[in-house]
């Protein structure tokens, strides 16, 4: 889902829904009175470099069609709108306008009180504005950064071990080579299949950023992955989704874990550990099935740090065992995951 | 000074309502701006334009050709407006120049003239006109015989539409689809038309609607006020239809076709005032058809200003005394009457239909009118304009999500129906898809598909109305100061509370029947007497045909619906230096949210809510009338099945039985025996399961007597107006006569004497109103309404002061005003009720304690026997006299 924040240059803040290109957009704010022909009037070159507000509260009605457009781009920077509908059922409409604005990379906003936004320019004329228009819950920052074809480092290694990199550090890959492993890298997109194909004899999920509940891709691996007996280690972002594959729940922190001192707790052991941390989500503990059991608790707020399997080779951690920077107290996992090989 | 007439539309009946008495004030108050001297000619005495303060000459006179003719015989107005009361105020000037009288003394039709009203009524000549302005009309023939009528179908085939012309809201006109039904229908409608000439026509049943409000002046500029479009498709009639605007589904191409349509016909009309036009558009090819124009102020023109804020009853009447739309000022913006209103909300409206009234009427909606008013309501998103509106029905069941279970809805959905709306909420519970209601109903899947999305979110609505905003004409454009406002969701609330001393009163909503236009005079009485005593006052109300709302009557109005919660946000918006609340006008939808709000510690001006619940529990009327010791019939109240056995067995048949807490006699029966008791009270025990039921012995053949007073508490001043109907048929349904020419002298005293012993009793502050029955010299109470009663503008009438005008000074502190009861009428008044049958196919004539009429007349004489006559038409044009108010 869409959000967008309009600012006015008199500091006045509206926050709405958002739609059409995600980005951030400059103009001149002005508004239009009429209460049909938007797809005429945001193909008219008059309104290139405004914010363009409809002061008709329903925008959308009747889809948009190539019949109604006065040039073949669209020219404000951006539109305003209390209610956009996308539902039309016009006999010359072929599709809706947010799909049309998408495809110009024109940013919208909606759901605010337009006529508020009006009152202010009629009392001070029409200024600067700036619009945002951003989506962060359930984006999927990942495919695009993991690396797009398959990649293997120190070829001579013993075991091999497949690396599945949602945004993978590279002290990750540092720690493997140092236990004598082989590594593959695969993307994130890649499939179960591909990956027990290259028979590996451990497999790692990488640490990466944003929303996991956004990679239904990387979970629906995992599952596959899950039903096999070969020794998986996920780490931070790795850890979050391989908790969504059985079935488990994360979530949003308020603000996050980011920083080098983060103390947890081994529950068995009763050891405490200065971890390196960077996460914005977590896993919600009692949706965890009874397969698991934890392994390691934050000891400032109790948040789940890592859980192990009780029958299979299956375990992960929700800090960074790499280090780099901060302390390298937990690197003694990497030792223990390459015994379960 | 020059003399203006202005005809009015007479009694409401289906068809024609309060939007005529709302066009008609405007009118005269537009005459008197200008500097004319203006005379109304009603019957109708429960409205505003028949005021002195409205009019300057007021005649409540019947309305025909042979008064008429004697009013401007003795006024000599120098022209007549005959576009604001409707199509009985068309007609009657049609008459009038078509028998010479406007020639003969020289009365000039201002505006448009009555060779365009007659292109807009005679269809075969309006259809000539479009063919020579190249508009497209529906292929059709206007025939004189049954024998022609078929010929003409065997060339167009059918379905084909047959309609009346000259009549009012399409009586005599219908749908046939096959040659018998046709003749059977011919014979009838070719009987009821004025011209024995019906129109047969092309059908284009199941396309879109729309509507174009246009004003042109003599000098030919031309404005669009409004476009609306109808939810429902052709084939049911707009004031059928729930309404919305502006329309919806147009793209900006198909609103300027119809643009230029409507602009081109009404200057081929040489129309100088407000016009009409409505059209039909094939969804799925784009073809359109003029459907009709309508020459004159309309129920539609009346939502159209109510819509947009632009008041077009003000302006047309400008521009029939010559001046033109750009030299007009538009009061809101203080910019030029040239302008096309730019909305920033939606409106939508609901018809209401006596159908809980008359369970026995045939529902089914079509072309001609059965709905009785309409609620109006407005937002920034259809849901919320839509959601508004259906509380503005104030129905008993929650129609978006409805539990009943119906086997299939399909063919339900087929058919127009007063339900035709809970049929789509529940088609969309059965997930019917968006595609496949619409196939069914005809109605554009973008209606559907957005009451697809209120049965998701309608009970968050409520909860997130929390601003208001203004209805100013302009979206914000200009600066406004209209004192009209609506709630929503916002940021900004436009509504800042007013400051100074305050009153809120509460309106009477849709016009029903039982509820009618009487109530809205109250309402605008009251704001009259409070702005005198410096008091602002605040209308909440809903119906869009109505003075009340206007927003230039109150210092502020809120259409909102009438419920609990939207009046209680108003309060809250408005709480400081309110004085309290004024529900006495508003009828039993008033009183019955007095009781809520007293309860939320609201203060209720008037008669408080602990007398309303003593006069309106029955339990504690008759320990109240034992301790007085007036009589009342035998009753007892039936709370559960088991009091049916135990408590009725004293009772002597015929009996009265209602639920208590109705209006105008809903649910209510005379009963002749213990098995039709047992039937009755089953059916009754399933509509009105919350509410006990009351069973009173019924005084058969008793004369029935209404009593109005008004009351500081302490002294009383009454009002008798004799039935001249036997008690048992409603006295809204009963002619009465003013003052009293029955009764003897003791009775009267002794019916004095009795109210100002229970207005004392229940301290009723402000009106009140007791029914008596009176059998073998004793007399009995009947009921105690704590509330101002449907006669009070008649009375006000009969006595040339204003009783709401009274009642609020009382409300507000002070003491009776003894003057007051020193007015005596100089004539004697007859209150006849007018009914609507016509238009209520299925609906039982005999008369009864369930009310029927939807208005009334008042005939004036010097003596009962000529009042009488008036009333009747029993009079020689040698033997009327008029008797100006």
């Amino acid at each position: 889902m869409k959000k967008a924040i309009l600012i006015l240059n008199n500091n006045q803040i509206y926050r709405g829904k958002g739609f059409g290109a995600t980005g951030c957009f400059f103009g001149e704010l002005v508004f239009n009175t009429a209460m049909t022909g938007y797809m005429e009037a945001i193909t008219d070159p008059s309104y290139a470099g405004q914010i363009l507000t409809f002061t008709y509260p329903l925008i959308g009605n009747y889809g948009i069609s190539r019949k109604w457009g006065e040039s073949p781009k669209i020219y404000p920077v951006a539109i305003v709108v209390s209610e956009l509908n996308n539902d039309h059922y016009h006999r010359d409409a072929h599709d809706s306008l947010e799909n049309l604005l998408a495809a110009h990379h024109i940013g919208g906003i909606a759901g605010i009180d337009t006529r508020s936004i009006v009152n202010f320019l009629r009392n001070h004329g029409c200024i600067p504005a700036v619009l945002s228009v951003y989506e962060q819950e359930g984006r999927d920052f990942v495919k695009a950064i993991s690396t797009q074809k398959k990649i293997i480092i120190n070829e001579k290694g013993g075991n091999t071990v497949a690396l599945i990199d949602y945004g993978a550090k590279e002290s990750i890959v540092q720690e493997l080579i140092k236990e004598n492993l082989k590594v593959v890298i695969y993307p994130s997109t890649v499939k179960a299949k591909e990956i027990l194909s290259d028979n590996p004899q451990g497999i790692i999920l990488s640490n990466g950023p944003g929303d996991p509940v956004a990679l239904p891709y990387a979970i629906s691996t995992i599952r596959a992955l899950l039903k096999t007996t070969i020794p998986i280690f996920g780490i931070c972002l790795g850890h979050q989704l391989m908790a969504l594959a059985d079935g488990g729940e994360t979530y949003k922190l308020k603000f996050g874990h980011r920083g080098l001192n983060h103390p947890v707790l081994d529950i068995k052991s009763q050891k405490a550990f200065f971890t390196s941390q960077n996460h914005g989500y977590a896993v919600k503990a009692e949706s965890l099935s009874k397969n698991w059991e934890t392994l390691f608790i934050n000891i400032n707020d109790g948040t789940v740090e890592g859980f192990i399997h009780r029958n299979k080779p299956f375990f992960s951690v929700q800090f960074h065992p790499e280090a780099n920077p901060g302390p390298h107290d937990t690197t003694f996992l990497f030792k223990q995951f390459k015994a379960l090989l | 000074m020059k003399k203006v007439l202005i005809i009015g539309s007479g009694p409401i009946v289906i068809g024609q309502a309060a939007e005529f008495d709302y066009s008609g004030t405007q009118a005269l108050l537009a005459l008197r701006e200008e500097g004319y001297q203006s005379i109304i000619v009603n019957s109708n005495p429960a409205t505003i334009q028949t005021d002195r303060q409205v009019a300057d000459i007021v005649y409540i006179e019947p309305l025909t050709i042979p008064v008429l003719e004697q009013i401007i015989a003795i006024e000599k107005p120098a022209g007549l407006i005959a576009t604001v009361g409707g199509q009985t105020a068309l007609n009657l000037a049609t008459q009038l120049d078509k028998q010479g009288v406007l020639k003969k003394y020289q009365v000039k039709v201002l505006g448009t003239d009555i060779k365009a009203i007659s292109f807009g009524e005679d269809r075969g000549r309006f259809k000539q006109l479009m063919e020579q302005i190249k508009e497209p009309v529906l292929p059709s023939q206007a025939i004189p015989s049954i024998e022609e009528g078929l010929a003409f179908v065997q060339k167009i085939g059918f379905p084909i539409i047959y309609r009346c012309a000259y009549t009012l809201g399409g009586l005599g006109s219908g749908y046939a689809t096959n040659l018998t039904e046709l003749k059977k229908k011919l014979s009838t409608s070719l009987l009821l038309s004025p011209t024995k000439q019906v129109l047969l026509e092309k059908s284009v049943l199941g396309w879109g609607e729309f509507e174009y409000e246009v004003i042109r002046d003599a000098a030919g500029n031309k404005i669009i006020v409004c476009n609306m479009e109808n939810v429902d498709p052709m084939g049911v009639h707009t004031g059928e239809s729930i309404v919305v605007a502006p329309a919806q589904t147009l793209s900006d191409d198909d609103h300027q076709v119809f643009r230029n349509s409507a602009l081109k016909i009404v200057e081929a009309l040489n129309i100088v005032g407000s016009c009409n036009v409505q059209f039909a558009l094939n969804y799925h090819t784009g073809q359109y058809f003029v459907i009709e124009v309508n020459p004159r102020l309309s129920r539609s023109s009346a939502l159209a200003s109510k819509a947009t804020g632009y008041p077009i009853a003000r302006v047309a009447t400008k521009i029939a005394l010559g001046k033109t739309l750009p030299e007009i000022t538009n009061n809101i913006t203080g910019k030029t009457a040239f302008f096309e209103p730019a909305l920033d909300y939606i409106v939508v409206k609901i018809p209401c239909w006596p159908s809980d009234k008359f369970p026995e009427m045939d529902l089914g909606i079509g072309i001609t009118m059965k709905s009785t008013g309409e609620v109006m309501s407005i937002g920034r998103n259809f849901g919320e304009a839509m959601y508004k509106a259906v509380k503005s029905l104030d129905l008993k069941e929650n129609i978006f999500e409805n539990k009943e279970k119906i086997r299939d809805i399909r063919p339900v959905l087929k058919k127009s129906t007063t339900s035709r709306l809970k049929h789509i909420f529940q088609a969309i519970q059965q997930e019917l898809s968006i595609k496949e209601i619409s196939n069914l109903t005809h109605i554009n899947p973008w209606f559907i598909s957005k009451l697809n999305n209120l049965t998701h979110n309608y009970d968050q609505i409520e909860k997130s109305l929390n601003n208001y905003k203004m209805v100013d004409t302009c979206a914000g454009e200009f600066e406004a100061k209209t004192p009209y406002y609506y709630s929503t969701q916002g940021e900004e609330n436009e509504a800042t509370p007013l400051t100074g001393p305050k009153v809120i009163i509460i309106g009477a909503g849709p016009i029903s029947i039982g509820q009618g236009i009487e109530f809205d005079y109250m309402t605008v009485h009251a704001v009259k007497a409070l702005k005198e005593k410096g008091i602002q006052t605040i209308i909440i109300n809903n119906n869009p045909e109505t003075v009340s709302t206007d927003y230039s009557i109150s210092d502020r109005l809120y259409l909102e619906p009438l419920t609990f919660n939207f009046v209680k946000k108003v309060i809250e918006n408005e709480q400081n230096n309110l004085l309290g609340i004024i529900a006495q006008f508003g009828g039993q939808t008033a009183i019955n949210l007095a009781k809520q709000l007293e309860e939320s510690k609201v203060k209720i001006l008037g008669t408080s809510s602990a007398s309303i619940e003593l006069a309106e529990n029955r339990e504690l009327t008759g320990k109240m009338m034992k301790k007085l010791g007036i009589k009342m019939p035998k009753w007892k109240i039936i709370y559960s099945k088991q009091d049916i056995q135990n408590k009725l067995k004293t009772l002597a048949y015929p009996l009265l039985v209602r639920p208590s807490f109705v209006l105008g006699g809903e649910g209510m029966k005379i009963i002749q025996n213990k098995k039709q008791l047992y039937g009755y009270l089953e059916k009754l025990s399933a509509f009105y399961f919350n509410n006990p039921i009351l069973i009173d012995e019924f005084l058969a053949n008793a004369i029935e007597v209404d009593v109005d007073f008004i009351s500081d508490g302490e002294n009383t001043i009454s009002y008798i107006l004799e039935q001249l109907e036997p008690a048992g048929i409603h006295s809204g349904d009963s002619r009465c006569v003013y003052p009293p020419q029955n009764l003897s002298r003791s009775i009267q005293e002794k019916l004095i004497f009795m109210t100002n012993k229970i207005s004392e009793a229940f301290q009723i502050i402000g009106l009140g109103n007791i029914q008596y029955a009176i059998k073998n010299n004793l007399i009995y109470v009947l009921e105690i309404n704590p509330r101002a009663s449907r006669t009070i503008p008649f009375l006000s009438k009969c006595l040339g002061i204003s009783l709401p005008e009274f009642a609020t000074k009382i409300i507000l502190g002070e003491k009776l005003d003894h003057n007051v009861s020193k007015v005596v009428p100089n004539h004697v008044a007859v209150k006849t009720p007018i009914f609507s049958f016509d238009k209520l196919p299925g609906v039982s004539t005999k008369l009864g304690p369930l009310m029927k009429s939807t208005g009334e007349t008042m005939s004036i004489g010097k003596n009962f026997q000529e009042a009488l006559d008036k009333s009747t038409g029993r009079i020689s044009r040698q033997n009327m006299h008029l008797y100006p108010i």
